[in-house]
């Protein structure tokens, strides 16, 4: 198991809201997209993977009857924030060991059904019993990064900042009003450290792309981007005192993995589109994936490293911060944003000469785990 | 109590459902139910059927400890119970704990704390004396 894969086509409609949107309404339109700009018969799909955590039953198959694909192995993944990227990582898995040439892989997520609020988590947790919500969670971390480091809140207003400058060039992103350090650290309180404009938005977003096998590739063409990795962990339960809270461990297991896969290391990347659920966590996956020494995260903010022109361009499709957040969705998007911007078709927001790009989804609030998921890719523009 | 039962048939479920209430009273006073592994002494925040650092079966309940630092906390400004203040604790005995803290004043990373039943459940508050119960 071995073979190439390659991403041959993406598309997603701009995240938002849709209430008046079925799962099928939100996913049948960037699949029709998808499909038609990969070239991509539907006759020839040989898998469909779905990442959704609130679709309820058979959500991929109330999209795919749409376009009448059928009679195909069709699989629908929950694996909360990271389901979408799970189901990216099952369409590589069916073609890199030769069961399939093409796959299609979905996510969509729909959170408008909700009418608002925090993510709905699994009551039977023992935490979520007590009521913990994820930016609680989040904004616990982010209390112990400002104890343990130089770090100021100040610092987690400049994620934000950056984000939504990001959004501001994408089409595709609900946020797309540039803000200051000042907005942001006057947006009504949340958690604290954490303010509103620290937090994603929710919202609704379908996300498609199209994974073909080298041997599909070579009889097709056209614009694609390779995998040159891609890694699934799961969270391993720690709930004693010598842990740490801000060094993410399932992320920097998932880093070294797929670094190692790929034979790539955090100076070879050109692009990252990682998990900022919340603006702390993307200081600390700079420190996690190598791009700055632990406690140092920050500083790369500072500097302007990882905006556009800076040595690694971090979330230039805005991220989670700026496009919302729908759970399923956010996987498969990072990878669309990937396919955009490793073929030179990311528009306003392209990376200067992008060719090496990562992606990076964690999933779920469950005690005594960092994240219940983690799953990277890393891609080459071919 | 906490062990792993078989049916005829089989195992049989673990009613966890019924031990997400933590509380218990003791002889020193209130505290956490917790279980420790009678293999390789690994101790657990309430009640397990299975150790799950080395999956040993022989578990026991016990309780943890009453006193504790904060490890981090926050302020949730949302939802219906706020604002309401949660913090991991950091157990006198190793184990780490989300709690809801109740303090006079801001809370402190590193402040020390200590357990207390109240009308909500339990709570983690203030220790202010060295020895001090509930």
């Amino acid at each position: 198991m071995s073979d190439n894969v390659y991403v041959v086509g993406a598309s997603m409609i701009p995240m938002g809201k849709y209430p008046d949107a079925s799962y099928a309404g939100l996913a049948t339109p960037p699949l029709i997209e998808a499909l038609a700009g990969a070239g991509v018969a539907k006759e020839d799909v040989g898998a469909v993977f779905c990442g959704t955590s609130f679709g309820g039953m058979m959500t991929a198959q109330r999209i795919t009857k749409a376009v009448g694909i059928g009679n195909v192995p069709t699989i629908n993944v929950d694996n909360a924030c990271s389901g979408g990227a799970t189901a990216v990582h099952l369409a590589w898995q069916a073609i890199a060991e030769g069961r399939v040439d093409v796959a299609v892989v979905i996510g969509v997520d729909k959170l408008t059904q909700f009418g608002g609020g925090t993510l709905p988590l699994v009551p039977e947790d023992r935490e979520v019993h007590q009521g913990v919500v994820m930016p609680a969670v989040y904004a616990m971390r982010a209390q112990r990064y400002l104890y343990e480091t130089d770090a100021t809140v100040e610092d987690f207003a400049r994620v934000s900042v950056k984000s939504r400058a990001h959004g501001a060039l994408n089409p595709l992103a609900q946020m797309r009003t540039p803000t200051s350090i000042e907005q942001v650290l006057a947006s009504r309180s949340i958690a604290d450290p954490f303010t509103l404009f620290m937090c994603c938005p929710t919202g609704d977003g379908a996300a498609v792309v199209v994974m073909v096998s080298e041997a599909y590739y070579r009889r097709t063409g056209g614009p694609a981007i390779r995998v040159r990795a891609s890694v699934l962990h799961s969270g391993m339960v720690d709930e004693g005192t010598e842990r740490s809270l801000i060094r993410p461990t399932i992320s920097e297991h998932s880093a070294r993995d797929a670094y190692a896969m790929a034979g790539l290391g955090p100076e070879d990347l050109d692009t990252i589109e990682l998990h900022d659920a919340f603006a702390s966590a993307e200081i600390m996956y700079y420190e996690t994936f190598g791009l700055a020494p632990w406690g140092e995260g920050f500083r790369l903010l500072r500097d302007g490293s990882t905006t556009f022109g800076g040595s690694v361009v971090v979330n230039p499709s805005g991220g989670l911060l700026s496009k919302g957040h729908p759970v399923g969705a956010s996987g498969v998007a990072q990878v669309a944003e990937m396919f955009w911007q490793l073929t030179d078709t990311a528009g306003a927001r392209q990376v200067e000469k992008a060719r090496i790009g990562m992606t990076h989804v964690t999933g779920g609030g469950l005690s005594g785990l960092d994240h219940g998921a983690c799953t990277m890719h890393i891609f080459e523009g071919v | 109590m906490t062990v792993l039962t078989r049916g005829e048939t089989g195992p049989a479920p673990f009613n966890d459902m019924l031990s997400l209430d933590l509380r218990a009273e003791g002889a020193d006073g209130p505290y956490l139910r917790g279980t420790r592994c009678a293999r390789c002494g690994q101790l657990h925040a309430g009640e397990r059927i299975v150790c799950s650092t080395c999956v040993s079966t022989d578990v026991e309940p016990c309780a943890l400890a009453s006193r504790g630092s904060v490890y981090t906390y926050t302020i949730l400004g949302v939802g219906p119970t706020a604002p309401f203040t949660f913090a991991y604790v950091d157990l006198d005995d190793g184990v780490r704990i989300l709690a809801h803290l109740v303090t006079v004043d801001t809370p402190i990373i590193g402040m020390p704390v200590r357990v207390e039943f109240d009308e909500t459940g339990w709570i983690f508050t203030e220790a202010t004396t060295e020895g001090e119960h509930a």
